[in-house]
């Protein structure tokens, strides 16, 4: 598998503020990549690490196979929106563009018209000559996006792309997103909207407080939170369930109901599974004791409890 | 490099308060220029001799009012072509305050407005992005400096003075050197901006902390311990204290004659090439304090 973004030991403080520690992150080429986590767990300062707008005290970087370095040849290759777009206030949309591009080394016809296809693209084409100043917040992350896919990049870094934009502008965005992925861009997707990860992207990293808390396709986050919950007739049943499932391995909880058990993983699984309660093996563990539950299904939760559950994890983790 | 000084252009044409500041430049000593010219081109008028008065003391304020009339018309020399040059030269000799305000503006709006984020991101390597900043900025100032030279040429006919008619003290050699070292204050003063803007981040504060340290400097070059100790060469190694020196060793090398006195240099003074020296040395250094400023700095706008 080959790297769009490859991060060992990535660490930045800010006096006695650990704000990224210890990150390891693997980006595969042509992948989406959601980068989760909620305000000031890290995200920002992680894609400036990785862009090489901060110096990371400890770590390596590479990008799309080369050590980050500050080569332009390097940074052609690359788009990115970080954190709210940034502008000359009293140049013109199209102009914006022209400075950045010329910056680049781009300038000439074939700048001029992948300047104009951009800006068509992010649906700023009819303002193209109007003054930044007065765009509206959407607008700007609009232009912010298109300043991202001037160079055409083959790695796209965006930092809460859909800030600030209507619903109709989330979905378009979405949209670009998905299209610039069956076209081969890597695009590492930093959100704190679970609901535009769960759509977009097809692995994700969920970081809390500078640290990597969970890693993997979208879908094995899910199913890896998979609890099987066991509802008994009576009280004592479910009594007795429990020590059976805890004395073969199973991570046991109690339900608010007291005829009810929810099943975690524990010991008990194995194989593809491992992080998931089978609810076969969960029964057939029961049947082995003559328990026989009324109920008995696998509740997978939502992205965004397994989130929370992590961030909760999270804190937990450093409180105790 | 030519693409960041296309860009650099692209930025700059739309910046009309950093317009404003140059124009306001040339106005100023356009204004400076002829309201000094137009009250200079005033006919003298003496007073009427005593016809009583014996004719040796009659002849003696005869001759003084024509000595006086004479000095009149050579402080006029100064508005004529082509000395006006050196008078536009002298009147715009603030030019460096404008090109320090740019400089900082400029590269502290950078920071202000985020976009120095953008910039890094599609030109990674500081040091391009810094030279073409500072090539800039000498541009301008080299702007600066022609239209002062074409002010100079213009201005004499736009506001006719008759001098005193004698041969004019100056050459294009003197006329070369008074603009040289007008253009070397707006490169110094706008070296010392980018630093304090790189530094602060901030307009404002960019251009406090120019004009403290030149305060401070002042200061410290005017204490009496740099002549107890027997060190009184050292302040002229100071920026500004060598700059003030520069204008003196070359109104010394190149005397433009009456309508200006020589300055004279107080106390020890450096040789004039060596000082030249210790200014680019000066230069230079605020230069690469810039760059390693840059260089490190982490961008979190």
């Amino acid at each position: 598998m080959t790297l769009a973004i490859e991060a060992r030991g990535l660490r930045r403080t800010f006096g006695r503020v650990v704000a990224v520690d210890g990150i390891d992150l693997a980006v595969p080429r042509g992948s989406v990549y959601g980068f989760l986590g909620p305000n000031g767990a890290g995200k920002t300062t992680t894609i400036r690490l990785l862009l090489g707008l901060l110096r990371a005290q400890a770590g390596e970087i590479r990008l799309l196979g080369a050590p980050l370095s500050r080569d332009r040849g390097l940074f052609a290759r690359i788009g990115a929106l970080v954190e709210r777009p940034a502008f000359y206030p009293g140049l013109s949309a199209r102009d914006n563009l022209r400075v950045f591009a010329a910056v680049g080394g781009r300038r000439g016809p074939a700048a001029e018209a992948r300047i104009a296809a951009v800006l068509d693209l992010v649906g700023l084409g009819a303002v193209a000559g109007r003054s930044v100043r007065g765009f509206s917040t959407g607008m700007r992350q609009r232009l912010g996006i298109g300043l991202a896919l001037l160079s055409g990049p083959e790695l796209l870094v965006l930092d809460e792309p859909t800030a600030g934009l209507d619903p109709v502008g989330v979905v378009e965005v979405r949209q670009l997103v998905g299209q610039l992925a069956t076209e081969g861009v890597t695009i590492f997707l930093s959100s704190h909207d679970l609901s535009e990860v769960e759509q977009v992207c097809d692995r994700l990293a969920v970081i809390h407080r500078g640290r990597i808390l969970a890693e993997g396709p979208a879908a094995v986050l899910v199913r890896d939170s998979g609890r099987a919950v066991v509802r008994f007739a009576e009280a004592a049943e479910c009594t007795r369930a429990r020590a059976v499932l805890e004395a073969a391995g199973w991570d046991v909880a109690s339900d608010t109901d007291s005829t009810t058990l929810v099943v975690g993983p524990g010991s008990a699984a194995s194989g593809t599974d491992a992080s998931e309660a089978d609810p076969r093996r969960v029964a057939r563990d029961l049947a082995r004791a003559e328990l026989y539950p009324v109920e008995l299904r696998l509740e997978r939760p939502s992205l965004e409890q397994v989130f929370l559950d992590l961030v909760a994890d999270g804190e937990r983790g450093r409180g105790a | 490099m030519t693409s960041l000084l296309v860009a650099e252009w692209l930025r700059f044409r739309r910046r009309y308060d950093l317009w404003i500041v140059l124009g306001g430049v040339v106005l100023l000593t356009a204004f400076a220029y002829i309201s000094s010219a137009t009250s200079a081109a005033q006919p003298v008028v003496f007073a009427p001799i005593d016809p009583t008065a014996p004719p040796e003391i009659r002849a003696m304020i005869e001759a003084q009012n024509a000595q006086i009339a004479l000095e009149m018309a050579r402080l006029r020399d100064r508005y004529v072509f082509p000395l006006s040059i050196v008078t536009t030269l002298e009147l715009g000799s603030w030019l460096f305050l404008a090109t320090a305000f740019v400089a900082a503006s400029w590269i502290a709006t950078e920071f202000d407005w985020r976009t120095i984020r953008n910039v890094l991101l599609f030109e990674p390597n500081r040091d391009r992005v810094l030279a073409a900043r500072l090539v800039a900025l000498a541009t301008v100032a080299s702007g600066g400096i022609v239209v002062l030279l074409g002010l100079g040429a213009l201005l004499p006919f736009a506001v006719p003075v008759t001098g005193s008619g004698e041969p004019l003290p100056v050459t294009a050699v003197g006329v070369a050197a008074t603009a040289g070292v007008t253009w070397l204050w707006a490169v110094a003063f706008g070296a010392l901006a980018t630093v304090a803007a790189l530094v602060t981040r901030s307009p404002l504060l960019a251009v406090v902390l120019s004009a403290g340290y030149t305060v401070l400097e002042q200061l410290v070059a005017n204490l009496d311990v740099w002549k107890r100790l027997g060190l009184d060469l050292v302040p002229q190694f100071f920026l500004v204290s060598r700059l003030n020196a520069l204008r003196v060793d070359v109104q010394q090398a190149f005397p433009l004659g009456q309508p200006y006195a020589p300055l004279t240099a107080e106390g020890p003074h450096l040789d004039p090439i060596l000082g030249l020296g210790v200014l680019g040395l000066w230069i230079a250094g605020l230069v690469l304090l810039a760059r390693t400023v840059f260089v490190r700095a982490d961008i979190h706008e």
